[in-house]
């Protein structure tokens, strides 16, 4: 299973500028764009011409950069509409980039200036406003609280501890801290089970699938997991 | 329960008004400014009484909350001896319920110009709610407060998403940490907090910015210095004195934020909406967190003219007041109106807020262009 060979940095221990360079298909399926995208993306290299009251057009290629660098190092922490409702100029947008870098966001030096073209093309001072989402007020809180399911309890926590020192500590730290990963200790995600299997069963971002995971598997990392206090 | 009484308080509000709130679902949802962690704020049209719905309150938090854990402790470092305190510890103290706004530091950042980075409120980071819980003086009592101690740090559970983030702690001085409006909070409107507003336990510090009301608050420090770490040297900061807007400000020239400056809002009539002629009225809210608001005057010829609203509510530093102005729409056609805030100590509220880079503060004019039909 070449999800288990291909570990965040790289695939096979190469380095992971290469491993986005052969492509992040290589370790999982890449997501497409949204429909957006595809709709505001140029069809060739001509470009429409540019007015005052919009934001620049995006070429194919930086389009593509961009999209990879969002879905592999932005969304790991936080949904994109972070990104979408700001207005920020170039030189804005390099010191957020820089400062997501520092407060370990995966992003290789080497794709930065690619991230910030895309950011501040895209969400520039020139861009439509942004229009939220809405949600209902219960959905909003039930999207957190806990939701316990059965098959999920009682997990071995002797299991759970192997199976986490196998495939999850690397990058989500011996405390569950986080790392490479994102903190996984105290979270409402080891309460909601059904969304915890999904995720680890199908991956996210530069997290590889592990579809191999029975419920008794889940259930013991659960376990393991859910005791877990990183000291700070 | 919850629910009934928020359906009820819109029904109440509709037949109070005259122009009519926004009918039907759409004005409960709350917006999402992020998903994860969840950002939401509160519909502007909700912004039309005295107290905002636990449900509709907006919501803010930098890493999204922990797993919920009624039992989760609170530990108060620094004093003459460590003390932890569980939720059923609390209630050894006096219970003090108190009606107090809430509002995020970068409520209306979206308004200022340039524009700068950071979660893109509008109106919706802000809400009143009714806040039930001890006095932190009385905490602090039974800790033993040290003669050097000067300042108060306060640390939520809420881990940073990765170990290179800091965790989010605040400081609050100690004359701060021994108000007598300053809590830790149990219960928002009559109920247990929930997960999304900080369950089991946070602070409330009245008139003071969102950020020092720490939620799932685990940790409190008594220290001779202000605490170290971003949120408290670096964020939450603004210049000592005002910038031309866009300006870089160096750091030894700023200093932390303490309370919300004199603010109105304008929850109706609503952005764009049509109204009948005949006497109507332009409702909101207003605020100041340091002192009582004084007055608001409303105009609805763009600021040409105004007139002194009705205040309705009890007043006081940190907690708002609903205002009212009728009037006549005699003409068909387009209007806008403005709404204008002062306080107490005389503080008015600017046509435009006082930039700066990192978009706190927001409080210039809320402008609401409606038309009358004909």
């Amino acid at each position: 299973m070449s999800a288990q060979l291909c570990l965040p940095w790289g695939c096979g221990g190469r380095p992971i500028a290469l491993a986005l360079l052969l492509g992040a298909a290589a370790c999982r399926r890449q997501e497409p764009p949204p429909a957006a995208d595809a709709g505001a993306a140029p069809s060739g290299d001509v470009q429409p011409p540019v007015r005052e009251d919009e934001a620049p057009p995006l070429f194919p290629h930086e389009l593509a950069a961009g999209r990879q660098a969002v879905n592999n190092d932005c969304l790991a922490c936080h949904t994109e509409e972070l990104l979408s409702q700001q207005r920020l100029t170039e030189g804005q947008w390099a010191k957020v980039v820089t400062k997501m870098r520092g407060w370990g966001s995966l992003l290789p030096e080497e794709d930065e200036a690619r991230l910030v073209t895309y950011l501040a093309k895209r969400y520039g001072p020139r861009s439509p406003p942004f229009e939220p989402e809405k949600i209902d007020p219960p959905a909003a809180l039930a999207a957190v609280e806990p939701k316990p399911e059965a098959r999920f309890d009682g997990g071995n926590h002797t299991r759970g501890a192997e199976i986490y020192r196998q495939m999850c500590r690397t990058c989500h730290g011996a405390q569950g801290q986080g790392g490479l990963g994102t903190a996984l200790a105290d979270r409402p995600l080891l309460y909601r089970p059904t969304s915890f299997a999904e995720q680890v069963r199908t991956g996210r971002g530069k997290m590889p699938a592990y579809p191999q995971l029975t419920d008794a598997d889940i259930a013991a990392l659960l376990a393991y997991l859910r005791p877990l206090r990183p000291s700070s | 329960m919850r629910r009934r009484d928020f359906i009820g308080a819109g029904v109440l509000a509709g037949a109070a008004g005259l122009v009519a709130p926004v009918a039907g679902r759409a004005a409960e949802k709350l917006l999402v400014q992020v998903a994860r962690p969840q950002n939401l704020a509160t519909p502007l049209e909700l912004l039309d009484r005295h107290i905002i719905p636990t449900q509709a309150f907006f919501v803010r938090s930098h890493f999204g909350p922990p797993a919920l854990d009624m039992r989760r402790r609170l530990r108060i470092e620094g004093g003459k001896k460590p003390l932890e305190l569980s939720l059923s510890d609390l209630k050894a103290f006096p219970e003090v319920t108190t009606v107090a706004v809430l509002q995020c530091a970068g409520n209306g950042r979206a308004f200022h110009s340039p524009r700068v980075p950071g979660v893109q409120w509008g109106h919706g980071a802000m809400g009143q709610a009714s806040w039930t819980g001890v006095r932190l003086a009385h905490v602090l009592d039974k800790v033993g407060v040290g003669p050097e101690a000067a300042w108060v740090s306060l640390q939520g559970a809420d881990l940073p998403p990765k170990p290179a983030v800091p965790p989010f702690v605040r400081g609050i001085p100690l004359t701060r940490a021994l108000d007598p409006t300053t809590l830790i909070a149990t219960k928002m409107n009559g109920e247990p907090l929930d997960l999304l507003h900080g369950a089991p336990m946070r602070l409330v510090t009245p008139g003071w910015t969102g950020d020092h009301w720490v939620k799932w608050l685990t940790r409190i420090g008594l220290h001779r210095d202000e605490p170290e770490g971003f949120y408290h040297r670096v964020g939450y900061r603004v210049p000592v004195k005002p910038v031309e807007p866009g300006a870089a400000v160096p750091p030894e020239e700023t200093t932390t934020l303490t309370t919300f400056p004199v603010k109105s809002v304008i929850a109706r009539p609503t952005e764009g909406q049509r109204i009948r002629r005949g006497t109507q009225e332009v409702t909101g809210v207003a605020f100041s967190g340091e002192v009582p608001i004084a007055e608001v005057e409303v105009s609805i010829d763009g600021g040409a003219s105004w007139k002194v609203a009705v205040l309705e509510g009890r007043g006081g530093a940190g907690t708002w007041q609903v205002f009212r102005h009728r009037f006549e729409a005699g003409q068909a056609g387009r209007y806008v109106a403005v709404a204008r805030a002062s306080d107490a100590r005389g503080a008015v509220q600017p046509e435009r807020a006082t930039w700066n880079p990192s978009g706190y503060l927001w409080n210039g004019w809320h402008r609401v262009t409606f038309e009358v039909q004909g």
